[in-house]
């Protein structure tokens, strides 16, 4: 008796979980920009159209920065901006339902930077052949040529462009550790590829290791403890976004080592702070609000028959000591308060 | 039949010597100092997590899965708190309230095992997910940072020198809770729970009791282990945590907890997450691949169960 | 009824490590008949139809099976010969229905292999109609009562060909109407042609349905004879009358006139009915019965570890609500459990470590243990009772019966309790350590304390106990002063051969 009640409450509480984990991916109660000043907004734009805006996830700073420039360029248009995010940037499989769900629930156009762009490809193609429109932000999805535009920091630019400026202040010399993110990561791949070129442009930089830290502060910060055993002379780290570069920062200072700048990429306010604060060297602004906000702008211009660019840039400005004040002033006035 | 206990007792030192020896064969680089400090410093977190799991292990219900969300919401919490809060006293009434919502979420894991008689993995999944999401919204995809310097002094600073802190911090947990389990009357009954829960209830003892107390002490070790691990990743992220229930039972399997409950000591998490650690920077130091980490992972629980099942045979 | 001799057992002799439990143990059984097979607990009973049916080998002797000699190495043989049996704890799945069981594991199978449900269905309702059973073949086992899930296991035996079955305490959880019942399927089964080895206590019923009786006593055949030509009191004598007694350890009665132990009225549905009982301070009662009349049961009740319907118990003059162990211990209440490996001790933790687990505030100040008083303690109990050790640090694991029950012993001595239960204590104990535990319990009698015994075994009854209370079936079926006692007495009672 005894042990048939313990069966049946273990199968509910299993059957719990599994729903709780399952429930982890389904969109974060869309939260929409419900058009307050809806009336001036909707005459300007003719009508209330559906925008689905796709994070990566749901718990990222950085996504949550996309999603603010997204719900307010919508507010201001007058759209309603759906937002979908899974729990991790790894639920690929999660992000894609999320797309059919929505093509399902009649959205006019969607905007996403995608989990892994060889998997959402199907998703965007029935997206494409409903006849909605797709805006592309923040990571290529190379197999997918219907895009309308691409909005964002092309990765190898930006990369290039803060890695460059690294080696430069080192005044093209030194022993380089790469804390890559995920090893088959399309991003990652990018922004690697940008600093082996720099390498090459500049023998006298050793890229001495490169190990994955899987743009995850813990793991970066245990590989970077680890790295700091095996080499005693490093110079500088190059890191696949600014958490990573801060697991990496934690791992230096954490083992009392000096004379070793890192650097990273994505202009997150704690990037710029540490910055500021001299613990990271570089970052480099992706400038997320603006990726959220233009594909919004793009999107609905293309609904109204309004001719758009291929791409737009966003973000470039690259963050160092003397300019992160002012960086965190303009984007970031309420960081940490 | 003592020779055999003495062997369980003195094996694990016996193979923690003989690991140490052949990473140091294989790599010169492991007997570095800066490197064992390294292993001890990495080992410290591990260390006051495998605590707790001891703690709840002792029992016999089964294992603690929700450790790592509740290292992740403590941490959180009580980065949250100590944000616009910077003197000595708040980050004080940080432990406290860290402490507390620990406690709470061991207690209702305690309950739910205990008088609804459910399995002990199933209720702290559930747990687990459960926190997990209490933890995402809480932070609501923030990263807080910049914390006083006493947190991050506790996390990643050095004391009397060259002794990293948290080292200092998890050997003072180790033996106090040694000494909880050895000589207070309610660590006794964890034992005597564990062991022969049926023989305790004929002595008069209730296991509800016990078992509560055993999960509570497992939240509020992952609770402690949270504001450490505020001090040594320098920030709260709800995301934190998840890498360590596994390895915790992992190190507490080789420490010689019994998986059937009424075995295992403080000084075993010791060994365990030492040997752990040491193995996989051994693997760091000799540059094979992270992804061989899982693997070894997993071989060392399953040696372990089996091992337990062997000798109690 | 012919005299065609179905089934004979020659001299059988069979040992365990330790102990001889069959010597030289004859049996024969007719075609047609029910022959009764008569004994206590411990007689041998059990032991010679698991021969029967294959589970045991024997040391020596023969078996003969319809005249030629057989040799039953496993079940199957002893099926194929044509023997089954029917275990008092049946054998049934409770979630398969009728049908599947009765072919559990020989199945009826298509030519493609798959099993033929319509063919076991079937033969099922067959054999069920055969014994006039009531019973859906599609019915779920666990839907079913008692009586129809003995029907099924009968026809369980009769889908093996079984021409010699074996029942082992058939009636013991029937109505009477339902009795009647199964006694017409016996009736109807004689007449097929199956032969019925019975196996019970319930002596008056045996005269209903037992063609001869055969009475085993510690390991031996004592007499073989019609039904309808003794007593039952013959019986009962020929089952426990013995050359040898045992001497009586407890020489002199020190009850007094203080009651430490009331139980009142005490119900519990289907287990207890109305059990009143008293032990003095002082005074050793023994609870006899056989097993399963309800005496673990009721001292289980009685320290809280079951529920009770109703009824009260008083603990030295104290009433005691919704009793728990944890209370019982404090109001002065020791058990020392019948399963001493499962309940009475922590094998796996040293002795130090149980002789404290039931009074641990002895030992506790503050919180913190007394670890060196506590050691002080187990060392005091191992010099005490003499128990056999390398330390206080041993397991028990590593212990022997008789020294594991010592160690119990000296946990519940350590709680100085007023009311001691013993229940079996010297179960697989040697002689040696049984007498050093009578005297043991003498000498706590003689402080003072209420000890209450439970033992199956008549003669350690005789021995130790002033007082004797004999359960049958869930009540008290009758209370015999040690000085009006003897085994036959207590049997007859406890078998319900006087009611």
């Amino acid at each position: 008796m005894m042990k048939k009640t313990t069966l049946t409450m273990a199968a509910i509480l299993t059957a719990a979980a599994v729903m709780t984990g399952c429930t982890s991916s389904a969109p974060t109660a869309p939260a929409s920009s419900a058009a307050a000043g809806s009336d001036t907004a909707a005459a300007a734009s003719g009508e209330s159209y559906k925008i689905g805006v796709f994070t990566k996830d749901s718990t990222t700073a950085f996504w949550r920065y996309v999603v603010q420039g997204a719900m307010a360029k919508g507010e201001e248009l007058g759209v309603e901006v759906i937002e979908y995010a899974p729990a991790s940037y790894t639920d690929s499989a999660g992000q894609l339902s999320m797309v059919e769900d929505s093509i399902s629930a009649g959205v006019d156009a969607i905007c996403i930077a995608s989990c892994d762009s060889t998997a959402i490809v199907p998703a965007l193609e029935k997206a494409t052949a409903a006849g909605i429109p797709v805006v592309i932000f923040n990571t290529l999805v190379p197999d997918f040529k219907d895009n309308i535009t691409f909005v964002g920091v092309d990765n190898y630019d930006a990369s290039y462009r803060v890695t460059e400026e690294l080696i430069k202040a080192h005044d093209g010399k030194g022993n380089l550790v790469i804390l890559e993110g995920d090893p088959a990561g399309y991003q990652n791949i990018e922004r690697t590829r940008a600093v082996t070129d720099l390498a090459e442009k500049y023998p006298d930089v050793n890229i001495i290791t490169r190990q994955p830290g899987y743009a995850n502060r813990e793991k970066s910060m245990n590989a970077m403890e680890n790295i700091l055993q095996a080499y005693s002379d490093i110079d500088m780290v190059w890191a696949i976004n600014d958490v990573a570069a801060m697991g990496c920062v934690q791992a230096i200072e954490g083992a009392g080592r000096t004379g070793i700048d890192v650097i990273g990429i994505d202009g997150t306010p704690e990037g710029a702070t540490a910055a500021k604060d001299g613990r990271l060297k570089f970052t480099i602004d992706q400038g997320p609000f603006d990726q959220g906000a233009m594909s919004v702008q793009a999107a609905v211009d293309y609904l109204n028959g309004k001719e758009i660019e291929e791409n737009y840039a966003t973000g470039g400005t690259i963050v160092g000591t003397d300019n992160a004040d002012a960086f965190l002033q303009e984007f970031y006035p309420d960081f940490n308060k | 039949m003592k020779g055999k206990d003495f062997l369980m007792k003195y094996s694990r030192i016996v193979i923690l010597v003989l690991i140490m020896a052949g990473v140091s064969i294989a790599s010169p680089d492991f007997l570095k100092p800066s490197n064992l400090l390294n292993v001890a410093r990495q080992s410290s977190m591990l260390l006051i997590m495998s605590l707790g799991m001891t703690c709840a292990m002792l029992l016999g219900r089964g294992v603690d899965m929700s450790i790592g969300a509740t290292l992740s919401l403590t941490s959180c919490v009580a980065a949250g708190f100590l944000r616009s809060n910077d003197t000595v006293g708040s980050v004080l009434i940080g432990i406290v309230i860290a402490l507390v919502i620990g406690m709470f979420i061991g207690l209702i894991n305690g309950v739910l095992i205990s008088y609804l008689h459910l399995p002990a993995i199933l209720v702290t999944y559930g747990v687990r997910e459960i926190i997990r999401s209490v933890a995402f919204f809480y932070m609501d995809g923030d990263i807080i940072s910049g914390f006083h310097k006493f947190v991050m002094f506790m996390g990643s600073g050095f004391a009397f020198g060259a002794i990293p802190t948290q080292i200092i911090i998890a050997l003072v947990l180790t033996a106090a809770t040694a000494w909880m389990l050895k000589h207070t009357r309610m660590g006794r009954e964890l034992y005597v729970v564990g062991a022969n829960p049926s023989a305790a209830k004929f002595s008069g003892l209730k296991a509800e009791k016990s078992v509560i107390l055993g999960f509570v002490l497992s939240g509020a070790l992952a609770a402690l282990a949270g504001i450490v691990y505020l001090g040594r990743l320098g920030a709260a992220e709800a995301e934190i945590g998840n890498q360590f229930h596994f390895q915790c039972v992992s190190a507490v399997a080789i420490g010689g907890i019994s998986f059937a409950g009424g075995a295992g000591s403080a000084w075993g998490a010791v060994i365990g997450a030492l040997i752990l650690n040491i193995l996989i920077n051994g693997m760091n130091l000799l540059n094979i691949s992270s992804y061989w980490q899982g693997t070894v992972n997993g071989v060392i629980i399953i040696v372990a169960v089996l091992l337990d099942y062997v000798v109690r045979k | 009824m012919g005299r065609e001799v179905v089934l004979r057992a020659e001299k059988i002799n069979k040992s365990f490590p330790g102990v001889k439990v069959l010597s030289d143990v004859s049996f024969d059984l007719e075609k047609g008949e029910v022959h009764i097979l008569l004994g206590e607990n411990g007689a041998g009973k059990s032991t010679l139809m698991k021969i029967f049916s294959g589970l045991y080998s024997v040391d020596s002797g023969n078996i003969y099976v319809n005249g030629e000699k057989v040799t039953i190495r496993n079940t199957k043989d002893s099926q194929n010969l044509g023997i089954s049996i029917i275990y008092q704890e049946f054998d049934l799945v409770p979630y398969l229905t009728v049908a599947q069981n009765i072919f559990l594991g020989r199945e009826p199978l298509k030519k493609n292999g798959s099993i033929d449900q319509a063919e076991m269905r079937k033969k099922s309702r067959e054999y069920l109609e055969f014994l006039r059973a009531n019973v859906d073949v599609d019915a779920k086992i666990f839907t079913l009562g008692v009586a129809q899930q003995q029907l099924v296991e009968v026809a369980k035996a009769l889908s093996q060909d079984a021409k010699i079955l074996i029942m082992d305490e058939p009636t013991a959880t029937l109505s009477d109407s339902e009795i009647e019942r199964l006694f017409e399927t016996i009736r109807r089964l004689q007449q097929s042609g199956v032969s019925i080895i019975y196996i019970s206590h319930r002596l008056q019923e045996l005269k209903q349905i037992g063609t001869r009786v055969t009475v085993l006593r510690d390991g031996m055949t004592i007499c073989t004879e019609d039904i309808q030509e003794i007593s039952m009191d013959e019986l009962v004598h020929r089952m426990v009358g013995r050359e040898v007694s045992q001497e009586r350890v407890r020489l002199e009665n020190t009850a007094r006139k203080e009651v430490a132990l009331k139980v009142s009225h005490l119900n519990r549905k289907n287990v207890l009915k109305d059990v009143s009982i008293e032990v003095h301070k002082g005074e050793i009662v023994a609870l006899a019965g056989l097993v399963g009349a309800g005496r673990t049961e009721l001292v289980h009740a009685v320290f809280g570890i079951d529920k009770i319907d109703s009824g009260e118990i008083e603990i030295s003059g104290k009433k005691m609500e919704k009793p728990t162990p944890g209370k019982c211990v404090k109001s002065g209440l020791g058990l020392l459990p019948e399963s001493r490996k499962e309940n009475g001790l922590s094998l796996t933790l040293p002795i130090f470590q149980n002789t404290s687990q039931a009074a641990m505030e002895r030992i506790t100040k503050r919180g913190i243990l007394n670890l060196k008083k506590e050691r002080q303690v187990a060392e005091k109990y191992i010099k005490q009772l003499n128990i056999v050790c390398t330390g206080p640090e041993l397991e028990p694991l590593y212990m022997s019966g008789g020294n594991q029950q010592k160690v119990v012993i000296g946990k519940w001595l350590f709680t100085e309790s007023d009311v001691l239960i013993f229940d079996e204590p010297t179960r697989g104990i040697d002689v040696g350590a049984r007498e050093e535990i009578y005297h043991i319990i003498d000498n706590l009698a003689k402080e003072g304390a209420a000890i209450l015994v439970i033992s199956s075994d008549l003669p350690e009854v005789l021995t130790i106990s002033d007082r004797i209370y004999v359960m049958r079936e869930g009540r008290i079926a009758g209370e015999i002063n040690y000085e009006d006692a003897s085994q036959e007495l207590i049997m007859s009672y406890a078998s319900g051969g006087r009611e």
